[in-house]
């Protein structure tokens, strides 16, 4: 019987497509804007994931709260110095700087993403050396005028991927520093993309080139820059991280005298997908509500829709009834086609979401916000089918009792 | 007794809307053994309608007793009724009521989705009864796509398929012309002559002159009962 139904049912909903389709538009728009926002926010923090799992579970992030603090507050060489001589559940500690520049040699002129970093900095982000050799420790110490440049910098600022042995001016605010290319490194592109556009005013391919140097070269180059408001802290092991967080937070405290401000902060893996977390959460409930009404408004159309049917239907229903058509038969008939027209609805939405979604995302990518993979987990997947097919079937049982309901003889008398 | 298929016994029956009640009908007495073809004359408001519905399991009585086939007709609920007009009788009515959106093989088959019958055997036995009524080949067409008189010969032939113990039929020439009405009558004949007990309700005397019984109701009671040789039957008819 049920077999049955659902062929009456498909062959009711294809005589009257586009009142069926117009029926479902709630239903798709509620169901297609969680689809998209959850895939978004699936995804999105997929990527945050995959960017914070290079720092990983045992790394603590000690900053400055800059609203509380006083120039003091600020870390210095010897604040990290002091951190790796005395606190023991830490393994590294490093810290990094970034400055907007340009590099300039004989062959062109480009801006750069100047990146200052300090000791064991690549054991927390790793840097991939295609040719030459990181920095030495004389090197970080002395502040030496070494860099390590990208391959694209390396082909746009010396027209080859080996440029080791080279040497380049960089300028900042009248500031110039010549320094020697000491290795060339992987490109990093897609991360930090986004950056990238708003300050490439002359290289129309929007991606500028990054250069590392050593961190103390920072003052160099930019004018009283030798304030740390960042560090990067790694445990001994992952269980260890708060610990050494605190510890790190109580030796500054204790070394600038300043505990009664609460001048530092901790921020680890865990806290930082937290927070991540809970954004995409509030925002997730809330598309869900506006889903929400728009699925009720939905139902109730369909709710009307599957009345003007039943009205229109009242003979077929009469004749039904006098060839032995039950009550539950007609319920049956009645609900499934509700169900059905939700349910397609339903499928409809996710498509639409999905579509939607990666319209978001490749805008968002094109305009150089951000890059998101859409992710769409089975779960959602079933989550949004089975809440359609609900709506179909809440709004579909009032109808369908009508249906059910009438009175054989009115019904086959009806005109 | 046995080979009685309705027994009426007494049966009243009283509609009330608002203030107003209308008994239409006021103990009917009826018994339609198997094998009879029985018309229903009546003008409108006579309560002939009322009959048929009672009859046909379509409304219940306020009293008396009614027998189908055997078995006492009380206390029934609408599914119960639902079953015993699915395996009990076929109706075919003035306005053939055929589903428009399916085919006239899919229409014969209706009756048999009801009952649970599987698809294979539902498509045979709904071809088989489309054959005896002569549109086998007109199976898969919709009844649009038919005339008047095919489109109430497929109505009987959902009306047949589930073997009933009784056919009712209500004004079935009500909308087709003379000849078409003529040939349903005759398909109705057949259909006596080779067992089948038929109640035909109709205000026109040439029709009911094809039934070998005809009964006047007036005013909610039978007030004749007359029957008629097979012969006269044919005379008639044919005259």
């Amino acid at each position: 019987m049920l077999w049955e139904s659902i062929k009456m049912a498909v062959s009711s909903l294809i005589a009257n497509k586009m009142r069926a389709l117009l029926t479902m538009l709630g239903i798709i728009v509620g169901i297609a804007s969680v689809i998209a926002i959850v895939s978004l926010g699936e995804g999105g923090k997929n990527e945050v994931m995959g960017q914070f799992e290079q720092i990983g579970a045992s790394t603590v992030i000690v900053q400055v709260r800059s609203t509380r603090a006083q120039r003091n507050d600020y870390l210095t060489q010897n604040d990290l110095q002091a951190i790796r001589d005395r606190v023991d559940s830490v393994k590294y500690i490093t810290a990094s700087q970034q400055a907007v520049s340009r590099a300039s040699t004989d062959m062109a002129r480009r801006s750069i993403f100047f990146f200052f970093i300090d000791r064991d900095y690549i054991r927390f982000s790793p840097i991939d050396l295609v040719h030459g050799r990181f920095f030495t420790e004389i090197e970080y110490l002395d502040a030496l005028p070494v860099a390590i440049l990208d391959l694209a910098g390396a082909r746009a600022l010396f027209g080859r991927e080996n440029a080791v042995g080279e040497q380049m001016a960089i300028e900042h605010e009248g500031n110039i520093i010549r320094v020697q290319i000491i290795g060339i490194s992987d490109s990093v592109t897609s991360q930090f993309a986004g950056f990238a556009g708003n300050f490439s005013e002359d290289d129309s391919r929007g991606m500028p080139f990054f250069v590392y140097a050593p961190i103390q070269s920072v003052s160099q180059l930019i004018d009283g820059e030798n304030r740390l408001s960042a560090v990067y802290v790694m445990a001994e092991s992952p269980e260890l991280v708060d610990e050494a967080g605190n510890a790190v937070v109580r030796l500054l405290e204790l070394r600038k005298n300043n505990e009664h401000r609460a001048v530092y902060r901790t921020q680890n893996l865990a806290s930082i997908l937290d927070q991540i977390n809970t954004v995409i959460n509030i925002l997730t409930l809330f598309i869900s509500a506006v889903a929400a009404i728009s699925l009720i408004v939905g139902g109730i159309g369909v709710m009307n829709i599957m009345l003007v049917s039943v009205t229109e239907r009242t003979r077929e229903i009469g004749v039904r009834k006098a060839l032995g058509a039950t009550t539950w038969d007609i319920m049956l008939q009645f609900i499934t086609e509700s169900v059905i027209l939700t349910l397609i609805g339903g499928i409809l939405g996710i498509l639409f979401g999905l579509g939607l979604a990666n319209g978001i995302a490749f805008a968002a990518d094109r305009f150089q916000i951000g890059q998101i993979t859409p992710m769409l987990s089975v779960q959602a997947i079933i989550i949004a089918v089975s809440f359609s097919s609900a709506v179909g079937l809440f709004f579909g049982i009032y109808p369908a009792r009508k249906a059910a309901r009438l009175d054989p003889i009115d019904a086959l008398r009806y005109e | 007794m046995d080979n009685l298929v309705i027994s009426l016994k007494d049966i009243w029956k009283t509609y009330r809307t608002g203030l107003i009640e209308l008994t239409a009908l006021k103990g009917i007495n009826l018994d339609i053994a198997a094998g009879e073809f029985t018309a229903i004359m009546g003008p409108s408001g006579s309560g002939k309608s009322t009959l048929m519905n009672i009859i046909g399991c379509l409304d219940q009585k306020d009293s008396g007793v009614y027998h189908l086939n055997g078995s006492d007709i009380k206390d029934l609920n609408q599914n119960e009724l639902a079953l015993l007009r699915n395996q009990e009788i076929g109706f075919v009515f003035q306005s053939f009521n055929l589903l428009p959106k399916l085919t006239l093989l899919g229409n014969v088959e209706l009756p048999m989705v009801y009952a649970a019958i599987k698809r294979k055997e539902r498509a045979k036995r709904a071809m088989d009864a489309l054959d005896a009524v002569g549109l086998a080949q007109w199976a898969e067409h919709r009844p649009n796509e038919v005339s008047g008189g095919q489109k109430q010969r497929a109505a009987i032939a959902r009306a047949m398929v589930m073997k009933p113990a009784l056919l009712m039929a209500d004004e079935p020439t009500g909308n087709l012309d003379s000849q078409s009405s003529t040939d349903i009558m005759k398909v109705f004949q057949e259909l006596n002559r080779a067992g089948t007990t038929i109640i035909l309700i109709t205000h026109e005397s040439a029709i009911a002159a094809f039934a070998t019984r005809i009964l006047q109701v007036v005013d909610g009671q039978i007030v004749s009962d007359t029957s008629q040789s097979r012969q006269a039957q044919n005379k008639k008819a044919a005259g």
